[in-house]
């Protein structure tokens, strides 16, 4: 088990990225007692040897003597250990996507973390990469999309003047959507 | 101190042993994988309540010296047969994580009055 959801969510979001994503898209809600969280991406995908790979532990796809591949056998760890689900979608060159169901009251889950402080940092330093955010729970519904926030702010990148901004879009969407650690 | 005498003192239950030789230099407790992973240096054991095939993916990643396995159920036969492909060493114990951690500390500290198993 890790210290708390988020990083789960970063670990998806930089496999998104290293498997050269131009869009990605982060989905969490919370509905009835379970956490849906989704990352999809456009990325290049994977093939079936190279996707029972990416569940072994041992296996790394970040080249030689750079590490273990924990990022997906970390996050089946967790939902198997909570009784949630995990599925993954994939091909070569379609892309990838993860989708996990984490029951949100069993008393052995990590708080969720910062989601501000974990997905934020990481929009700003992709350059090239659009993401979309879509927060649901409590009959709310937030998308933060990069492509339409920078149409509307008519740059053609986020600066690191965005940072604060964007960490309030973010927690005031987690707010709406109930997020609390106590319900 | 080497792993074999850590095991032998703490009375512990080899499931994977490749490197008895493997030096001990300290300890660490966690059950939060992303703990042993921030904090734990090389050569520590680590005791732990985990039983996932993770958990000795972690070690060989920190190169730990032996993981603990703290009283409860077996693991799985493809951890201990992975632990020992990987070359990770991974011992079970029937104490818990309290007494398994005084016992190391004081083992490792060289205080010969908090090893029960020494004294007999």
């Amino acid at each position: 088990m890790v210290e708390d959801l988020c990083m789960h969510i970063a670990d998806l979001l930089e496999n998104s990225l290293r498997a050269g994503a131009e869009r990605v898209e982060l989905k969490l809600s919370l509905e009835r007692g379970t956490l849906r969280l989704e990352v999809e991406d456009d990325g290049a995908g994977m093939d079936g040897e190279l996707l029972r790979r990416a569940a072994d532990p041992f296996f790394t796809t970040k080249g030689h003597g750079k590490g273990i591949g924990l990022g997906l056998p970390l996050l089946l760890q967790t939902v198997e250990e909570l009784g949630g689900t995990l599925e993954v979608s994939t091909r070569p060159g379609g892309g990838t996507r993860v989708r996990a169901e984490i029951p949100w009251h069993h008393p052995d889950r990590p708080p969720l973390g910062d989601l501000a402080e974990t997905v934020v940092p990481i929009i700003l330093t992709s350059p090239g990469v659009e993401f979309r955010i879509v927060l649901e729970g409590n009959g709310e519904r937030t998308e933060i999309d990069t492509e339409r926030l920078k149409e509307e702010l008519g740059t053609p990148c986020l600066t690191p003047e965005a940072m604060g901004p964007l960490m309030r879009m973010v927690r005031e969407a987690m707010d709406r959507a109930g997020f609390k650690e106590v319900a | 101190m080497n792993a074999r005498e850590v095991a032998r003192v703490l009375g512990l239950e080899p499931l994977a042993f490749p490197h008895p030789e493997a030096e001990v230099g300290g300890g660490f407790c966690s059950d939060l994988l992303s703990r042993a992973m921030a904090e734990a240096s090389p050569g520590d054991a680590w005791i732990t309540y985990q039983r996932h095939l993770n958990v000795v993916a972690v070690a060989k990643l920190k190169e730990l010296s032996l993981v603990i396995l703290a009283r409860g159920p077996e693991p799985e036969p493809e951890v201990a047969a992975r632990a020992e492909e990987e070359g990770v060493n991974l011992l079970r114990s029937d104490d818990g994580m309290f007494e398994l951690a005084g016992r190391l500390y004081a083992l490792l500290a060289g205080d010969p009055e908090t090893h029960p198993a020494e004294r007999g």
